[in-house]
C-alpha cells in the first residue's frame, strides 16, 4: 500500500494501462491453465480413486514414493542429457543458417521454405525416415559407415540418436525466430560498421551477436523448457519393447505412462510437480544470467 | 469520471458537426468508415460472437442420456445408425431433453500399447471427466483396459441390478493398483452372443461392455444391455 | 582488391555448400512422404529389399483416390477457420501483454510474468480434461469456437513479443510521449508496427501448432462435419488400417496449404524493420 501512495499520476496512468493490457492474457491463462494446474497439485496429494471409488487424501505419500523411485531419477537424468544435446546444437546451427540467409544469397526464399518443411511434415513420416536411417541391418548410416551399430536400441548411444532427431526437427523452428530477430536489428548499424571497415566475421561477433542476444536468450529459454518437457519423440521412435527405453525415456514420458496408460493420476501429478519444480530452478538461474549476458538498448 | 464524460460529449459534438458538414450520404458513410472502421469491425464481431455464445449455450444439449464408445469397429454404430435408432426407441428417451451419443470412431488396443495414441487420449478425457457411460470393444482388450481402474467395479452398489441379471457374464481383471492385493475384480460384461453381434454385426470377434468408472447413467447402460439381450420373439 | 574479391567468392561458395547440404538433409522426410505415397503398400513397408524409389511404377492415382475418399474441402475449411481465429486471438492478446511486460511498469509485473513462464513448464496434457469440461458446459462441442478455445491466449507468444518490444530502442517512445500520445496510441501507432516480424513468426507458429494439434480436435469435434485436417486424417487412418501410401498421400495433401501460407507470410519477414530502420 505504501508504494501506491508514492505513485505519481504518470506512474499510475502507466500502471492502469499495463494491467489493462495484460488482463486478457492473464485471465485466459488462469482459467485455461492455472485452474487445471491447481487441480493437479491437489491430486498429487491424493490416492487416485479407481473403479468408481473416490479420491482419498494421502498427504505426501506420492512424493515420498516418487523420490524413492529410481525410474524417476533416471528419467530426470535422461531429460537433462537430451536437453544438453538439443539446445546448444539446435541454437548454433539455426543461428548460422539464419545469418547466411540474411545475407545477399540467391534463392533465399527457396532455402527458407526448405528449412521450414520439416516442421510441416507428418510426424509419422519423420519417424519412418529416422527409423529407417537408424535401422541396424538395412539403415543408411550403417551401410555408409560399414558398421553394425544398434543406433536406437543400444542404451549407451540411443540417447544421442534421439537427441540428433530432436536437433534436426527444431532447427527450422529456431531459424524462423532468429530470422525475425535479425530483421528487427536496424540496418544502419551494419552500414556504420562497414564504413568503419568491419568484415563479415567481425560484424557477426560485434553487432549481430550482442544485438540478437534478446532473441537468442528467448530461444534458449523456451527451448530449455521445451527440451525438459520432451515427450512425443520418445514414443515415435522407440518401441515399447526397446531395451534402451529406460535410458532414454523422459520424465514427461513416465508421467504419461502413469497418468494415461495406468490411470494412476495422483502419482503422475506428483511426478509433474517434481519436474516443474526442477524446471523452475533452472529458469531462475537462467533469468539471473540474463542480466549479465543479454544486451538491451 | 466527469472529465471523461466531458471529453466524450465534446468528441460527439465535433464529430456530428463534421459529418453534417459533409455533403452526400455516400461521402458521409465513407468518412465514418475511414475513421472508425476498426471500431465498427470490432463491435460487429463482438456482437456476433456474443450472440453465437448465448445461442450455443441455450440451445445445445449438454447432458446425455447415454454416452457410449464402440471402439475398434468399422461398422456403422455412430449416431443415427440402426443400432442407435433402435436403442433410443427401445429406451423411450426424450431427445429434446438430453442427447444420446454413440461414438464409433475410436481405435486403440490396450494390449498393443497406447502411448501417444490420440484415440486413447480422447477415451481418457471422456472417462476421467465422467462423460463416458460405457465402452464396447474386443473382450481381451477391454479386460486389459479394466486393470487401469477406468471401468466401474461391477460389484459396487450401483450395479446391483445389473449383477442380478448379467452376473454370470462378468469378466474379471486384476487391478494394476496394488492396494487391491492382486484380487480379481469384475470390470466388464461379455456380450459376444448378444444382438450386437448376431443382428447388428458391429463386431465379428468376441466383445464385451464396460461401464465408465464415473458414469452417472448406469440405468441407461442397463437399458442398453436389456435391449441387446431382448428376446427377438417379444418384438 | 583482387585478393579480397576471391576471398569473398570462396566465402560465398562455402556458404552455398553448407546451405545446400542442410537443405538436402531437411528435404529428406518430405521427399520420403511423396515417394512413399507413390509406392504400393507392399513396397512401402518392405525393409529387405529396401526401396527408395517405387519399383513397380509410380502410383500417382493414390492422390486422386485419397482426395475422393476424404472430405478434403470440408476439412480444409474447418482447419483454416480454426487457424484464422487462433492466430487472430493469439496475436491480439499476446501483443498487448507483450508490450505491457516489455515496456510498462505496473504493480505485480514480475509475478504475473513468472506465471507466464510457469505455464510453459507444465506439460499441456494436464489441461485437456478440465478444458474439455469447460467447452462441454459452454455447449461449444463440435463448433469452431470449441476448437479455438485453448488457443485464445498464449504464454509462448506473450514471451516472444515481450522480447520483441524489449529489443526496440528506448528513445522511440520518449519522442512519441512528447508529441502528446497516450500509452494506447503510442502502442497502436508506433510500437506495434515495429514488431511485425515477431508477430508474423508468432502467427506462423500458432498456425502450425493449431494445424498439427491432434488430440484437442479429436476430443471436442467428434463429428466429421466439424473436425480438422489432422484429426480427420487420423480417423481415416483408423479406417484404412496402416496403408502407408494412402496415409502419406493424405499427409502431403494436408500439408500443402501450410506451405502456401508460409510462402505468403515469409515476405512479411523480409519487409520487417530492416528496411524501415534507416528512417528511424
Amino acid at each position: 500500500m505504501k508504494e501506491k501512495k508514492k505513485m505519481t499520476p504518470r506512474e499510475k496512468n502507466e500502471a492502469i494501462w499495463g494491467l489493462a493490457f495484460v488482463a486478457p492474457t492473464m485471465i485466459g491463462l488462469i482459467v485455461l491453465n492455472f485452474y487445471p494446474a491447481v487441480n493437479t497439485v491437489y491430486q498429487s496429494f491424493c490416492k487416485t480413486g479407481d473403479f468408481g471409488k473416490g479420491n482419498t487424501f494421502v498427504g505426501l505419500a506420492n512424493y515420498s514414493k516418487a523420490f524413492a523411485d529410481p525410474e524417476i531419477w533416471q528419467s530426470l537424468i535422461n531429460t537433462v542429457k537430451y536437453a544438453i544435446i538439443e539446445v546448444p546444437l539446435g541454437v548454433v546451427i539455426a543461428l548460422l543458417l539464419a545469418v547466411f540467409l540474411n545475407g545477399k544469397i540467391k534463392g533465399v526464399s527457396i532455402f527458407r521454405t526448405i528449412f521450414f518443411l520439416p516442421m510441416v511434415c507428418a510426424p509419422a513420416a519423420v519417424a519412418m525416415v529416422w527409423k529407417w536411417l537408424y535401422n541396424q541391418q538395412f539403415g543408411l548410416f550403417n551401410n555408409i559407415l560399414h558398421t553394425n551399430i544398434a543406433w536406437i536400441s543400444d542404451p549407451k548411444i540411443a540417447w544421442i540418436s534421439v537427441g540428433v532427431i530432436g536437433v534436426w526437427s527444431i532447427i527450422g523452428y529456431n531459424m524462423v525466430l532468429f530470422i525475425s530477430g535479425l530483421k528487427e536489428i536496424p540496418g544502419d548499424y551494419y552500414e556504420a560498421a562497414s564504413i568503419d571497415g568491419a568484415t563479415g566475421i567481425n560484424q557477426f561477433f560485434n553487432i549481430t551477436v550482442p544485438l540478437l542476444s534478446p532473441t537468442t536468450f528467448f530461444i534458449v529459454q523456451t527451448r530449455v523448457i521445451g527440451a525438459l518437457t520432451i515427450f512425443d519423440l520418445m514414443f515415435m521412435v522407440m518401441d515399447k519393447t526397446n531395451a534402451a527405453l529406460p535410458k532414454v525415456q523422459s520424465t514427461v514420458y513416465v508421467f504419461y505412462k502413469y497418468t494415461f496408460d495406468q490411470g494412476n493420476k495422483g502419482y503422475g501429478a506428483a511426478i509433474v510437480m517434481i519436474l516443474v519444480a526442477f524446471i523452475m530452478v533452472v529458469t531462475v538461474i537462467m533469468q539471473r544470467a540474463e542480466k549479465r549476458f543479454v544486451f538491451y538498448n | 469520471m466527469a472529465d471523461r464524460n466531458d471529453r466524450l460529449s465534446k468528441w460527439w459534438k465535433t464529430e456530428r458537426e463534421k459529418i453534417s458538414g459533409i455533403s452526400g450520404t455516400s461521402k458521409k458513410i465513407g468518412y465514418i468508415w475511414e475513421y472508425y472502421k476498426l471500431w465498427i469491425i470490432g463491435i460487429v464481431f463482438g456482437i456476433w460472437f456474443v450472440t453465437f455464445a448465448v445461442r450455443q449455450y441455450t440451445t445445445t444439449l449438454r447432458d446425455y442420456w447415454c454416452f457410449m464408445v464402440f471402439a475398434n469397429t468399422y461398422a456403422d454404430a455412430g449416431d443415427h445408425s440402426p443400432l442407435w435408432e433402435d436403442y433410443v426407441e427401445y429406451a423411450g428417451f426424450d431427445l429434446t431433453e438430453k442427447a444420446v451419443r454413440f461414438n464409433a470412431d475410436s481405435y486403440f488396443d490396450y494390449l498393443k500399447g497406447v502411448t501417444g495414441n490420440s484415440y486413447f487420449e480422447a477415451f481418457v478425457a471422456y472417462a476421467d471427466s465422467g462423460t463416458l457411460d460405457a465402452i464396447v470393444m474386443g473382450r481381451d482388450s477391454l479386460t486389459a483396459l479394466g486393470k487401469t481402474g477406468r471401468l466401474l467395479d461391477l460389484n459396487s452398489e450401483e450395479c446391483s441390478s445389473i449383477r442380478a441379471k448379467y452376473g454370470d457374464r462378468f469378466l474379471y481383471a486384476v487391478p494394476l493398483n496394488e492396494d487391491y492385493g492382486g484380487k480379481e475384480m469384475p470390470v466388464c460384461i461379455d456380450i459376444s452372443d448378444s444382438r450386437l453381434v448376431s443382428e447388428y454385426g458391429i463386431y465379428s470377434e468376441p466383445c464385451a461392455l464396460g461401464i465408465g468408472a464415473l458414469s452417472g447413467n448406469v440405468e441407461s447402460v442397463e437399458l442398453f444391455l436389456d435391449f441387446l439381450f431382448e428376446d427377438p420373439g417379444t418384438k | 582488391m583482387e585478393s579480397a574479391s576471391t576471398k569473398d567468392r570462396i566465402r560465398k561458395a562455402i556458404v552455398y555448400v553448407i546451405l545446400i547440404i542442410m537443405a538436402f538433409i531437411m528435404l529428406v522426410p518430405f521427399a520420403w512422404m511423396i515417394l512413399t505415397a507413390l509406392k504400393t503398400n507392399q513396397e512401402a513397408i518392405s525393409v529387405d529389399p529396401f526401396y527408395i524409389f517405387p519399383s513397380n511404377g509410380w502410383h500417382w492415382e493414390t492422390f486422386g483416390e485419397v482426395w475422393k475418399s476424404y472430405n478434403f474441402v470440408l476439412l480444409y475449411k474447418n482447419t483454416l477457420l480454426m487457424i484464422f481465429f487462433r492466430v487472430l486471438c493469439a496475436c491480439l492478446t499476446a501483443t498487448m501483454a507483450g508490450y505491457a511486460f516489455g515496456r510498462l511498469n505496473f504493480p505485480g509485473r514480475k509475478f504475473l510474468f513468472s506465471l507466464v513462464l510457469i505455464q510453459m513448464m507444465i506439460p499441456s496434457t494436464i489441461f485437456i480434461i478440465p478444458q474439455y469440461l469447460m467447452v462441454s458446459s459452454l455447449g461449444w462441442l463440435n463448433t469452431t469456437a470449441g476448437l479455438v478455445f485453448p488457443g485464445i491466449v498464449t504464454a509462448f507468444g506473450t514471451y516472444l513479443l515481450k522480447t520483441g518490444y524489449q529489443g526496440l530502442p528506448k528513445d522511440l517512445e520518449e519522442a512519441a510521449g512528447i508529441d502528446g500520445c497516450n500509452i494506447g496510441q503510442k502502442f497502436l501507432l508506433i510500437m506495434m508496427p515495429l514488431t511485425r516480424s515477431s508477430m508474423v513468426s508468432l502467427g506462423i507458429f500458432t498456425a502450425l501448432f493449431a494445424f498439427k494439434d491432434l488430440m484437442w480436435p479429436m476430443i471436442v469435434c467428434s463429428s466429421v462435419q466439424t473436425t480438422t485436417l489432422a484429426a480427420g486424417l487420423a480417423k481415416a487412418q483408423g479406417q484404412y488400417g496402416s496403408n502407408y501410401p494412402q496415409m502419406m498421400a493424405a499427409a502431403v495433401l494436408a500439408v500443402v496449404p501450410m506451405i502456401v501460407i508460409y510462402i505468403i507470410f515469409q515476405k512479411q519477414f523480409v519487409e520487417g524493420i530492416a528496411t524501415s530502420g534507416g528512417k528511424l
